[in-house]
């Protein structure tokens, strides 16, 4: 019985400038899975947006609006792209639109344990890649809920089902 | 000037020039290299791109392997023409085959209009975008000019100057110079045919048409022979040279000018 199942998963970043770089800014994960057995695909985007382009996070401080047009709303921006997109190759959809400041990058796999759920397997990545640790995802929840909102990120969540193609009878 | 590093002037308009643009001829010793600093996958993918960074400068660009001479020598008409075509050197990366294009970036902050619609959509139909697109309607004559195909929304950015004006630019000329016939008015992008400015266009033409026998064989030739083979660049210059006196009537039948 198998124990172990693949993930693939990409990690979303900002590049503040694109002609005198710095250090990209981790924004989120998107994390996915074929579900065997029920032709469905899952996905779990996690990101981190500015709440308000009048009081921006520190990295975030000489952001300008065609910035802030790339940050504001991109997860439900990406959610919306996957949606739209051919289910067998999405990320290839989503990454050839997240491709400026607020950028897509290359997908990397991962075995997990069968017993790891998607979403707490995407909430783990957040937290590695982007530094910040999620206590109020229901499924990872282990403690009462406590929002650890700042005042100048909000974290936003959304799962998107992809029907994709039965496998071809062999 | 050095070639590498010096950002895109957004505030002043591109001078027209009489000659090729000096930033045609690689600077000896510059050196790319793969970059952790910008990493879109999309340049991963099938148009076997990649990001990279100089050296020296730290400075980001796409490398692109192919289409090469085609990249590099629109974007120098472009600034001999007085359009916005982001700027493009020719590097080598270590671990790849011969010499790529690599693409500067329009701006410090820039997005694709396909994109900027979806994503923004008050911005993309704000007084200050519109102004942009037409000033930027001489892309079309441009087009016209060197006979780009894939003309989309997708192929148009947008970054802010120092005066805080939008200004759009084009990218992506893999399939330029290479149509065989009669300049044509170009079915695309969408978001610059609903925004034409003529007086813009028919500036753009004026600079086609005086733009000099000397100045398109000094860019096309400025290209390494084994990026475009001799007999290639006879070719292109004289695609350039015939379709020059061409532009103006294609203009003409769209009612741009």
């Amino acid at each position: 019985m198998t124990t172990r199942r693949q993930i693939q998963w990409v990690r979303v970043e900002y590049q503040p400038d694109l002609q005198t770089p710095k250090v990209p800014v981790p924004m989120g994960v998107i994390v996915a899975e074929n579900f065997p057995g029920s032709h469905t695909a899952g996905v779990v985007i996690i990101g981190r947006e500015p709440r308000d382009p009048k009081n921006p996070p520190a990295k975030l401080k000489e952001t300008k609006d065609l910035g802030f047009a790339q940050l504001i709303g991109w997860v439900s921006g990406v959610a919306r792209d996957i949606l739209a997109a051919p289910p067998a190759d999405f990320f290839s959809h989503v990454s050839s639109r997240w491709r400026w400041n607020l950028y897509v990058a290359e997908t990397e796999s991962l075995e997990v344990a069968t017993s790891t759920s998607l979403l707490e397997l995407a909430g783990r990545l957040y937290t590695k890649h982007v530094g910040e640790e999620i206590t109020d995802l229901p499924i990872v929840r282990k403690a009462p809920p406590r929002r650890r909102r700042t005042t100048v990120w909000d974290r936003r969540e959304a799962a998107v089902p992809l029907p994709v193609a039965a496998a071809p009878a062999s | 000037m050095p070639l590498l590093g010096a950002p895109v002037d957004l505030e002043q308009p591109d001078q027209p020039g009489q000659s090729a643009p000096e930033t045609t001829q690689p600077q000896a010793g510059t050196s790319w290299k793969r970059t952790n600093k910008w990493r879109p996958a999309q340049a991963g993918t099938a148009s076997g791109c990649f990001a990279v960074e100089s050296v020296g400068s730290g400075t980001i660009g796409l490398f692109k392997p192919r289409n090469v001479a085609q990249e590099k020598i629109s974007s120098d008409l472009a600034r001999a023409v007085g359009v916005k075509v982001p700027e493009v050197h020719l590097g080598k990366i270590e671990g790849v085959p011969g010499t790529g294009a690599i693409s500067m970036a329009h701006g410090k902050e820039s997005l694709d209009l396909q994109h900027l619609q979806q994503q923004k959509p008050d911005l993309y139909t704000s007084a200050k975008m519109t102004k942009a697109l037409k000033d930027a309607s001489g892309l079309l004559a441009f087009h016209a000019w060197v006979g780009t195909g894939d003309l989309k929304d997708a192929h148009l950015v947008v970054a802010e100057d120092d005066a805080q004006n939008y200004v759009v630019g084009a990218v992506d000329f893999a399939d330029a110079l290479r149509a065989g016939g009669d300049a044509q008015a170009p079915a695309g992008p969408p978001a610059l045919i609903s925004n034409v400015d003529k007086q813009v266009v028919a500036a753009t033409v004026d600079r086609i048409e005086k733009c000099s026998d000397s100045q398109i064989e000094s860019i096309v030739n400025a290209v390494p022979d084994d990026v475009l083979p001799r007999a290639e660049k006879d070719r292109v210059a004289a695609y350039l040279k015939t379709r020059r006196g061409q532009v103006r009537n294609a203009m003409h039948q769209r009612g741009w000018i």
